[in-house]
């Protein structure tokens, strides 16, 4: 019994940093109807920019809204150049990029950084980062981690991390920030305008691109703090984590029902502990098929998703 | 050309719709439809933008299932019937804003129309296999009478998108005619056409209804095609039929005139798409 | 001096016509029908495995020793298991629409990775070896050719067509009668079926299969030789195989820093085929060729009237 509910409390770690990426995944379809591919990538230049900038001696704070602002702007730029082109080209055509850009981003960071996963204190590859930024570059022995908390709260049979309920937290707090943003605020509320009736949304006068632009950047941002959490969790980072947690994301915000933001949360919490629940009992060769196997059941029986509604086709 | 129907069987009724409905959300567009299409005659619908037309011609083609009515062929029963058993039953159509097919020829285009009659499996058309080849030297065959037939016989091997659209719509007609239907719905066909344009496309119609006895529903903004084409007309404002009767009846029906706000009578065609 | 040439040359040649052939298979799918699958290795893995087990365990067993009989039956396994598996993904996943779609056949690949990966009998993780090499280059281009001639044919025929119309929109092929689930369908299983072809190719060819060749990856490179060739024609897939077979063997003289970015070239022609030139390549090839009779002469009369 003590056993379920550990791995369910293990699980729901996971899950947060899942749907903390799920969401982007969720804004960006919900408003252009495209998955957006390149965005695990998104999410893993985002834990590389953080780790470096807090092993080159930012506090974390400062270090993730740079990252945020980085690769929100990136995510921009990269939308404006590869996908706005493609508007009114079919599905095919952007989904294809989507994918091309995927694949660039992952072998890009991999030339100019190397294959091989980086921990704190990350040193700065040799070439033209260590060239651009080398005088920041601390001495790694004088070098303390900006841990999380590594507290624990003791049941006897149950242990629960301090670290695990603060991602979960922010993963909780973060979906409802997003909520009361999009329904609140004007920005937000062009968002969902867009979403709902483009063509209707322009002509009340909802800027097309800038809200576009808004929330690549909004996911984009969210993704940074994914990579933060999960690559202070696991001490690791690669060049390839964005695209089994991308997937996995994905598989999430389709599981909760994609363009919908609770959705996002709940499908990332239920696929971590699944995760969590074929680890512990001992199935953990079949864990990344798990959240496939889910996806696909999920995609046949309710491919609008546990919290979506149907959308009607128009002729 | 193959001609499904050759005798003369006018006034029997083809098309049959019952009380159709269909809600969207809360809104109905669609409330309790009912109208009939008879072998040969030429049925209008019109009505204000918006009031539910192109919503009538997807309810009956398949496209939607109404949530009440129901949809005849002659004695068969359509309604909840995939859009493709609907076409197969006989039903044809073409569409408001043109569908036609970007990556085949103007050829091609109304041989596609009837590529699932083709005969042999699948395995047979793999193989190359002669009774399919003939098979298809028919289809072409077929498929180039009907281009000639509507007028378009020298744009065979055009690119079909890079036709001129008044063409379009024709082709549209020719790939429907394809699949040798007994009623044939065309949604706004003269649009963006110009005055000689229109009047040929009205002869075409006359003559599918008269020549193979095609029982054909057509949605049309232009007063004058309606008025001159139509031996009877259905009047739809949101979502309800408000006037059926001869063109001369309707036109002088209060309701109607009424439903065309803005618009003096419903003979000044254009004030109707402006109206919304 | 030639003799050490043709050596060179002859498994380049063998990886290129192996790659044309799924990339053929995969233009079915995504230029003929518009379905864009992430999983086709997967059906190249179904069909190299089966096609192994087969002139491995099966073979021997029902008698069945002469070489070039072992290997004809072997392609026969390949591909009709590829077919059987592509239909038992498509059957539930071609209900979906486009990107959806996308997602379902990847996760069918991960899983089917999985499932290799925990099969002992073909050899696990560790991947299958010690399978005869029965499949020679003149196989894998008489099967190219094949394969190349029957999809040229096959999309003259009805069912080609109602692919293609299927593809262009779906809801005019509708109302035309056109049963658009059905030429999804087949599509997607003559596609899969066609990787399974290169599958039995390869295992005889190389004597080793391991499950990362249903890997994601995998599949991503399928697809680029698709797209950059030039998704709407043959002619285009084996160029896209062609180049993504080629660049590597001609950088291999080139620096490391350059040899090893391939994929980084290969992502940004992707890129820039899909945003300038979506016809891919092959369209560019053609342009700066002259052209045939007919085409030439369509163009001319589509400019004269328009």
């Amino acid at each position: 019994m003590f056993e379920l509910l550990q791995y369910i409390a293990d699980g729901l770690a996971v899950g947060s940093v899942y749907a903390l990426i799920a969401l982007g995944y969720s804004m960006v379809f919900g408003v252009l109807q495209l998955v957006n591919f390149a965005h695990g990538e998104l999410f893993m230049i985002g834990a590389y920019f953080v780790m470096y900038a807090i092993s080159l001696g930012l506090p974390w704070p400062a270090a993730l809204v740079a990252g945020m602002c980085f690769v929100g702007f990136f995510a921009v730029i990269m939308e404006r150049l590869c996908y706005k082109p493609l508007r009114g080209a079919g599905k095919l055509a952007p989904l294809i990029t989507a994918v091309g850009l995927s694949l660039l981003l992952q072998n890009l960071v991999q030339a100019t950084i190397g294959p091989n996963p980086q921990s704190y204190p990350a040193k700065l590859p040799d070439g033209i980062l260590s060239k651009l930024f080398g005088w920041m570059q601390k001495d790694p022995n004088t070098f303390t981690l900006p841990q999380l908390p590594e507290g624990l709260f003791d049941y006897g049979d149950l242990v629960i991390r301090h670290r695990d309920v603060l991602i979960f937290f922010v993963a909780v707090g973060v979906t409802a920030g997003l909520e009361l943003f999009l329904r609140k605020s004007r920005p937000g509320r062009g968002i969902r305008a867009l979403a709902l009736q483009p063509n209707a949304a322009r002509l009340v006068g909802v800027p097309f691109n800038f809200t576009i632009s808004l929330t690549f950047f909004i996911g984009a941002a969210l993704a940074v703090a994914a990579g933060l959490l999960q690559g202070m969790a696991d001490n690791q980072v690669t060049p390839f984590m964005g695209i089994s947690s991308g997937l996995k994301a994905f598989a999430a915000a389709v599981l909760g029902g994609i363009g919908v933001i609770p959705g996002a949360l709940v499908g990332g919490l239920v696929l971590g502990i699944a995760e969590r629940l074929l680890v512990g009992y001992d199935l953990s060769t079949f864990k990344d098929g798990a959240a496939f196997f889910i996806l696909i059941v999920v995609l046949l029986l309710r491919p609008q998703g546990l919290l979506g509604k149907a959308r009607m086709v128009k002729v | 050309m193959n001609q499904p129907q050759t005798q003369q069987e006018s006034e029997k009724v083809l098309l049959r719709a019952e009380n159709l409905t269909i809600r969207f959300g809360g809104l109905v567009a669609v409330q309790s439809f009912s109208l009939s299409v008879p072998a040969g005659r030429i049925v209008g619908l019109i009505g204000p933008n918006g009031a539910g037309k192109t919503t009538v011609f997807n309810l009956v083609t398949g496209v939607y299932n109404p949530d009440e009515g129901k949809v005849y062929l002659g004695e068969s029963e359509l309604t909840g019937r995939g859009a493709h058993v609907i076409s197969r039953a006989g039903v044809a159509r073409t569409f408001q804003n043109i569908r036609l097919f970007s990556g085949l020829t103007v050829l091609e285009n109304v041989v596609a129309a009837q590529s699932w009659q083709r005969r042999g499996t699948s395995l047979a058309s793999l193989l190359g296999l002669p009774s399919v080849s003939s098979a298809e030297a028919e289809l072409r065959r077929r498929a180039s009478e009907i281009l000639s037939f509507v007028g378009l016989s020298e744009f065979a091997g055009w690119e079909s998108t890079s036709l001129p659209y008044g063409l379009q719509r024709k082709l549209e007609i020719a790939r429907a005619l394809m699949t040798q239907p007994k009623v044939l719905l065309l949604d706004e066909p003269a649009a963006g056409m110009n005055p000689t344009e229109k009047v040929e496309l009205a002869a075409l119609v006359r003559e599918i209804a008269g020549r193979f006895g095609i029982g054909i529903l057509l949605i049309e903004h232009d007063m004058k095609f309606v008025m001159n084409l139509c031996s009877q007309i259905t009047v739809l404002d949101h979502g309800e039929v408000i006037s059926v009767g001869s063109p001369a009846a309707v036109q002088k029906d209060p309701k109607v005139i009424e439903a065309y706000l803005g618009a003096e009578t419903p003979d000044s065609g254009t004030a109707a798409e402006g109206g919304r | 001096m030639l003799q050490q040439l043709l050596d060179y040359s002859v498994l380049p040649l063998i990886l290129f016509g192996i790659t044309a052939i799924q990339a053929l298979g995969l233009q079915l799918i995504l230029g003929g029908a518009g379905l864009l699958s992430l999983g086709h290795a997967a059906f190249y893995a179904v069909g190299g495995y089966s096609a192994a087990a087969f002139t491995v365990y099966a073979a021997p067993a029902i008698g069945l020793t002469q070489p070039f009989f072992v290997m004809l039956a072997a392609l026969a396994v390949g591909a009709l298991s590829a077919m059987i598996a592509g239909f038992l993904v498509a059957v539930p996943c071609l209900r979906l629409q486009g990107d959806y779609l996308a997602m379902a056949t990847l996760g069918f690949a991960e899983i089917l990775g999985t499932a290799l990966k925990n099969i002992d009998a073909v050899g696990g993780t560790r991947g299958f070896s010690g399978i005869p090499k029965l499949s020679s280059l003149v196989w894998v281009f008489v099967v190219l050719g094949l394969v190349w001639l029957m999809i040229a044919r096959l999309q003259k025929t009805g069912l080609g067509m109602a692919i293609q119309a299927t593809r262009d929109d779906e809801i005019a092929a509708r109302s035309l009668g056109i049963n658009t689930y059905a030429s999804k369908l087949s599509a997607f299983v003559v596609g899969s079926s066609i990787a399974g072809l290169a599958g039995a190719l390869y295992v005889h060819a190389l004597q080793f299969i391991s499950p990362d060749e249903a890997d994601f990856s995998r599949s991503v490179i399928i697809v680029l030789a698709v797209v950059i060739g030039g998704m709407t024609s043959l002619f285009g897939s084996v160029l896209g195989a062609l180049i993504l077979v080629a660049v590597p063997e001609i950088l291999r003289f080139a620096p490391d820093a350059i040899r090893e970015q391939r994929m980084i070239y290969f992502a940004l022609i992707v890129i820039f085929v899909m945003l300038f030139s979506p016809k891919g390549l092959q369209s560019l090839l053609v342009k700066v060729l002259p052209r045939r009779g007919q085409s030439s002469g369509r163009s001319a009369s589509a400019g004269g009237q328009a």
